[in-house]
C-alpha cells in the first residue's frame, strides 16, 4: 500500500467518455475502487 | 479485472477507470474494449499526481516485468495497442470505502505492477466483516 491509505480521497471534478461529468460525492455511500490506466491500450 | 466485475458488483464496489488521454480517444477505447465502466478523462493529471501518480522510470515501464505482461497477453491471443501517448506515465489503484477514506492506495511501477483483484476484495471484505451492529 501507498502513502494515501487512510486519509480522505482527494475530491473530483471529471468528465467521461460521454461527456457526462463525475464528482467523488456521486460515489459517497459506495466502494469505489479507481483504475488509473497507464495509457490507453 | 473484468473478470471479476460480477464479484465486485457483489460487494457493491463501483469502479471508474481514469486516463489522461483526450476525449475522442477515450471514447474510442470504450467503443472498442465495450467497457461497461465510466472512462474518467484526466486530461491535466491533477488526480494522477495526487495519488502520487508520476512519470515512471524507463526501467519500470520497459523492463522485464512489462515484457513478461504483454507476452501473456499476447499468449491469450490479444495483441497489445499501440499507445499513442506518453507511454512513462505512472497508473494505479485507489480504493475507496463508502465514508470516503482511502483503503487501499497503490502506485503501479509499471503495468504488470497491480493488486491483485482478490487483494481488493480482501479490504472489502475485511471492512465489511468489522462494520459495528446498527443501533435499534
Amino acid at each position: 500500500m501507498s502513502g494515501k491509505t487512510g486519509s480522505p480521497a482527494v475530491d473530483f471534478e471529471l468528465q467521461d467518455a460521454d461527456g457526462r461529468v463525475h464528482r467523488l460525492a456521486d460515489y459517497a455511500g459506495d466502494w469505489l475502487l479507481l483504475v488509473f490506466h497507464r495509457h490507453l491500450g | 479485472m473484468r473478470q471479476r466485475e460480477s464479484e465486485l458488483e457483489s460487494l457493491d464496489v463501483r469502479v471508474a477507470v481514469v486516463t489522461f488521454e483526450l476525449g475522442p480517444l477515450a471514447a474510442a477505447y470504450v467503443r472498442e474494449t465495450n467497457l461497461r465502466w465510466p472512462l474518467l478523462v484526466d486530461e491535466s493529471r491533477r488526480l494522477y499526481a495526487a495519488y502520487d501518480m508520476h512519470q515512471g522510470r524507463v526501467w519500470d515501464v520497459w523492463g522485464p516485468a512489462t515484457w513478461w505482461a504483454y507476452v501473456k497477453l499476447m499468449v491469450k491471443g490479444r495483441l497489445p495497442r499501440r499507445p499513442h501517448s506518453d507511454v512513462n506515465q505512472l497508473g494505479g489503484d485507489v480504493l475507496v470505502d463508502p465514508a470516503g477514506v482511502v483503503r487501499l492506495h497503490h502506485v503501479g511501477n509499471g503495468p504488470a505492477d497491480r493488486p491483485s483483484v482478490q487483494s481488493l476484495l480482501d479490504v472489502v471484505s475485511s471492512s465489511v466483516k468489522r462494520k459495528p451492529n446498527a443501533r435499534s
